[in-house]
């Protein structure tokens, strides 16, 4: 098999994420619960998750990163944490993931507003598209940091330099682990991320850091293992965001993945995946037929997911004919973002997205593009 | 305040802050222990720091330092608890006093 699916989740797993999960699976903990040795093990291992993740974001205080089950719970949080409502607006980037497109869908049903700024020929947003758009109104923007489509990188500290105050919520979910996140606590008002893609940890982590300054306002309320003779729940983070038993063998997992990160470098692990994507690419560009939606080779404002769309063929037989005659897992269709591809002209058919990982070799990105240069050289439905 | 005898518990306002605690004072290799939190004083199902009287001067500095100040503080003498003042920097032993 060659997994060409990590914008999806990353695979395989470092050795050290799987056995960490085993070991916390073997553990009789509940961590922040009891005061023995093994509940304050687990507590220990949360801790450092929580660190490893603030120092891979680069947010510094590990106390205002908050754990939650995915990022669309992170970042609805986050939004219902500013107390958004009818006579504030929102800007958004046009190549949002319906994680951030649907919460703010239903902010604007709730009167506030919400403006999708579009990306430019060439696929990527124009931070002074945000500054013209700026009104006295804008209590918010976000961004999704890489589309998870086109893998178009936001130029998201150019966009927070061009709304001045305005807070912006950053959706790392393709970059965090994939891309150095070196100074995100230096602006970045609120920043979810996803344990499971770039992370290289389990699914079910996930979470949201919050600045300090920020208002925040917990989506569920219960035991938090603080406080416990209030029938408050707590204000202070990360407290504030964790109400329930956490998912200890989960972020064990994110905790060890946290450390592979860090040892590994994820400047290294950029450059290996790009290198990928442009291998692909330029194999793929010479099947007859193919377009590339967004960055294209030799732009290096992207990750390395590329998404493709091959004339006269649908994205899901592409994707089949990929899977059954290369063992190729891609995915087709729209991605969970309708707004990128209809910026990207792709809607509704979609396209058929390779996104490439740490663990992908030049020879799999190379048989990817010739298993396209193959599948574009067949007969096609409809005599394209 | 002490006479350098007896037990400090130190209680933190979460459990983020005593992993942070913990692990400051282990990197600097002071003395202390992680007790279950007394419910003579507080009623969470967390931990505290436990040490001996007479190594506050090592371990309350450092933690302020670093802005790890517990919530609160209580000399313990066998089932009885007193609050501990926390402030500026305690100052080295001033010989038996009012804890």
């Amino acid at each position: 098999m060659i997994y060409l699916d990590n914008a999806a989740t990353s695979w395989p797993k470092p050795e050290v994420v799987i056995e960490a999960v085993e070991r916390a699976l073997r553990a009789p903990a509940s961590p922040g619960r009891s005061g023995h040795r093994p509940a304050h093990e687990a507590s220990r291992t949360v801790h450092r998750a929580r660190k490893g993740v603030a120092r891979l974001l680069g947010v510094g205080d590990p106390e205002r990163v908050a754990f939650a089950p995915n990022v669309t719970w992170a970042v609805n949080e986050a939004l219902w944490g500013l107390g958004l409502g009818p006579g504030d607006r929102v800007l958004s980037g046009a190549l949002e993931h319906n994680s951030t497109a649907r919460p703010l869908r239903l902010l604007e049903a709730r009167g506030v507003a919400w403006e999708a700024v579009p990306p430019g020929p060439d696929g990527l947003l124009d931070p002074e598209e945000f500054r013209r758009r700026l009104t006295p109104e804008t209590r918010l923007v976000v961004l999704n940091h890489a589309s998870n489509v086109t893998g178009a990188l936001a130029p998201a500290k150019a966009v927070k330099d061009a709304v001045g105050g305005v807070p912006v919520l950053l959706d790392t979910a393709q970059t965090a682990g994939a891309v150095p996140l070196d100074d995100l606590g230096g602006w970045a008002d609120l920043v979810c991320f996803t344990g499971h893609k770039g992370l290289l940890g389990p699914t079910g982590t996930g979470g949201l850091y919050v600045r300090e300054g920020v208002p925040f306002r917990p989506l569920a309320v219960g035991g938090s293992g603080s406080r416990s003779e209030s029938l408050e729940h707590p204000d202070f983070l990360p407290d504030a965001l964790e109400a329930g038993t956490q998912n200890t063998h989960g972020l064990a997992g994110l905790a060890a993945a946290c450390d592979f990160l860090l040892g590994t470098g994820v400047g290294r692990i950029r450059a290996h995946e790009l290198e990928l994507a442009e291998i692909f690419m330029e194999g793929a560009l010479k099947a007859p037929g193919l377009a590339i939606l967004g960055p294209g080779p030799g732009d290096p404002r992207r990750v390395a997911t590329v998404s493709v769309v091959l004339e006269g063929v649908s994205s899901s037989d592409l994707a089949r004919s990929l899977e059954e005659g290369y063992g190729i897992m891609t995915r087709a269709g729209l991605h969970c973002a309708p707004l990128t591809h209809q910026a990207a002209g792709s809607f509704p058919g979609g396209a058929t997205r390779f996104s490439f990982g740490f663990f992908n070799t030049r020879e799999e990105a190379e048989t990817a593009g010739r298993a396209l240069r193959e599948i574009a050289g067949r007969p096609r439905r409809g005599g394209a | 305040m002490t006479d350098g005898q007896g037990e400090i518990i130190l209680v933190f306002p979460s459990n983020t802050r005593i992993l942070e605690a913990e692990e400051l004072l282990e990197e600097r290799g002071l003395p202390f222990i992680l007790v279950p939190v007394p419910k003579e004083v507080n009623p969470n199902c967390g931990l505290a720091i436990s040490l001996r009287a007479g190594d506050r001067g090592l371990i309350l500095p450092a933690l302020e330092e670093a802005g790890l100040l517990p919530q609160s503080a209580y000399l313990r003498n066998g089932d009885l608890f007193a609050d501990y003042p926390l402030g500026p920097s305690p100052e080295p032993d001033r010989g038996p006093g009012g804890a």
